[in-house]
């Protein structure tokens, strides 16, 4: 019994690294995103650390879950817990206050409480780093197959996670929802009445003329309305709108609520009597399509 | 002209409804194309802010004046380019607007957009427009309508819930409402409008309300932080000079004006 207690802390510590890489993976843009915003690095080595945590992350989860080396994966989920917590504050001293990706998009905390439970985890690997001395350390070939395969899935997941129908598992918006239970508080006008096509956009996309054209020519057909939300700050939309000239309203949402509903922009979905009908993603649909 | 001016006007703060096109002049008069003036843009010419040029908006784009380049320049949307106008096609009348007649010149250089401003070289310098600063301190509402027309369509459009609006119709006691927000804060501009058109429906003179304006680093400002004002919109409800309660951030589940009722009917019924 009391071997078994002492199993604990690396299992636990283990399926919360399995749990956070795989919710990176299913997003690793906006995990290289929350990087960046780390002010550490920036531009493509953000990205290439992305792709090179998560499978880690991963590596490391599965090890201390199933027993395999507990030492040396406790002494790196340590190490890589320091790392986090030594770049969440140096963040923070730089005035960034946006919670990390720990858990992808999935999950919204502020620096300090990021600190708090980094500084819980790291406790967990120091115990299953002591706990499991000279025991319970199986470096058997299963194991190994194991390890490999978590290997093989943290670097393929994020390589092929934009390829795979995820959006209703991993998002807020699938069809049948109700548009009151979306993060569209700020929306100007009632949603839960009538047709609305809802444009979820990128204002920085090379294509948003494009889009807009578009958007444009299917909200003066006057059967649906339009209209358009982004991520951000509202005066972030000024140049947006001199450029494209949308015909419908562009709002402003603090962007960790509409990132509950995608996971690449732009997306599109069609309201009807409050309730999502259909979704679109890439690029908006054909009038026809919403008419 | 001045319906004109004011529609542009109101169509480039509120982001719709553009629709710029140098080919189809607005103006009833077919040489003359009309501009409003907009202080959506600051000018900045290679690194320091030009405060005397003027941007003005209109169908083929934003024409700026005064910009330390020979000739005015038309920023135009359509193809993205940087035109010249000559001066003497540029006609000003006695309320401010302006009018371009004749057409501008070809293309003198084009411009790119980035983090959210437009950027050209012409005549070996760098001009950078930006969107303006946001608003800082106290403010009147037609300040804020005037900064950011979407604040009027907002409170045109809404409709408060009538319990909440009948019960603050009624409330008695002198109540002021300090309303904390950024006018480049998103959830301020979604739910400011809804407080003020349910005051508005409310109709009370019991309430007296302050709108004060924060920049963006307002966590700095230890005026702001000895308040307890850790995020926008805050809206402190203060009677007898002394705070019977806050709504801070949209209301959790509701309506504002439900929220700012409850508040009242916990604190002071």
């Amino acid at each position: 019994m009391t071997s078994l207690l002492r199993l604990v802390p690396g299992v636990a510590l283990g399926l919360i690294f399995i749990a956070a890489g795989v919710l990176k993976a299913v997003d690793p843009a906006e995990f290289a995103r929350q990087i960046e915003n780390y002010a550490v690095v920036a531009g493509r080595t953000s990205v290439i650390l992305a792709y090179l945590i998560i499978p880690l992350e991963m590596a490391l989860g599965a090890a201390l879950a199933l027993g395999y080396r507990t030492r040396l994966a406790a002494a790196g989920t340590s190490v890589l817990l320091v790392l986090f917590m030594g770049a969440t504050a140096y963040a923070w001293s730089q005035g960034k206050t946006e919670g990390c990706g720990c858990f992808g998009s999935f999950v919204s905390r502020t620096p300090g409480e990021v600190l708090l439970e980094d500084a819980a985890f790291l406790a967990l690997g120091i115990l299953a780093f002591f706990l499991v001395r000279g025991k319970a350390s199986r470096p058997g070939l299963r194991l190994a197959g194991v390890m490999v395969c978590a290997v093989i899935g943290g670097v393929a997941l994020p390589l092929s996670a934009y390829a795979l129908p995820l959006d209703p598992l991993v998002t807020q918006l699938r069809p049948g929802r109700e548009v009151s239970e979306l993060p569209l508080h700020e929306a100007p006008v009632d949603l839960s009445h009538g047709d609305y096509l809802v444009a979820l956009l990128d204002l920085d996309a090379p294509d948003s003329r494009e889009t807009v054209k578009r958007l444009n020519a299917i909200g003066r057909s006057g059967t649906v309305g339009v209209l358009a939300f982004f991520g951000g700050e509202v005066d972030e939309k000024t140049v947006f709108c001199f450029n494209t000239s949308p015909s419908f309203e562009v709002v402003a949402v603090p962007r960790s609520d509409l990132k509950r509903l995608y996971r690449r922009l732009p997306k599109f979905f069609m309201l009807r009597g409050g309730k999502v009908m259909r979704i679109w993603e890439g690029a908006p649909p054909a009038p026809e399509e919403v008419l | 002209m001045r319906t004109v001016a004011v529609l542009a006007l109101a169509v480039l703060g509120a982001g719709s409804a553009h629709a710029f096109s140098p080919e189809t002049p607005s103006s009833t008069s077919p040489a003359l194309i009309a501009f409003a003036p907009t202080s959506t843009f600051k000018v900045e010419v290679d690194g320091a802010e030009i405060r005397t040029a003027e941007t003005f908006i209109g169908d083929p784009g934003l024409l700026v004046l005064g910009c330390r380049l020979r000739f005015p320049v038309l920023v135009c949307p359509a193809d993205q380019t940087i035109r010249y106008i000559p001066q003497e096609n540029v006609i000003r009348d006695d309320e401010g607007n302006v009018s371009m007649k004749g057409t501008p010149t070809d293309p003198i250089s084009s411009y790119q957009t980035s983090a959210g401003q437009i950027i050209f070289q012409a005549e070996g310098r760098k001009i950078k427009l930006s969107p303006k600063p946001p608003l800082v301190g106290l403010q009147t509402l037609e300040k804020i309508i005037a900064y950011s027309p979407d604040y009027e369509s907002r409170i045109k459009n809404y409709h408060p819930n009538e319990t909440a609006v009948g019960y603050l119709a009624k409330y008695a006691r002198k109540t002021d409402i300090e309303i904390y927000f950024g006018s480049w804060c998103s959830v301020c501009e979604a739910w400011v409008p809804r407080l003020v058109k349910s005051l508005q429906a409310a109709d009370n003179a019991s309430f007296q309300t302050r709108f004060l304006a924060l920049p963006k680093n307002f966590l700095n400002d230890g005026t702001v932080r000895s308040k307890g004002i850790t995020g926008v919109p805050s809206i402190l409800v203060v009677q007898n000079g002394k705070e019977i309660g806050r709504l801070n951030g949209r209301p959790e589940g509701g309506t504002i004006e439900e929220a700012l009722a409850k508040l009242l009917q916990t604190h002071a019924p």
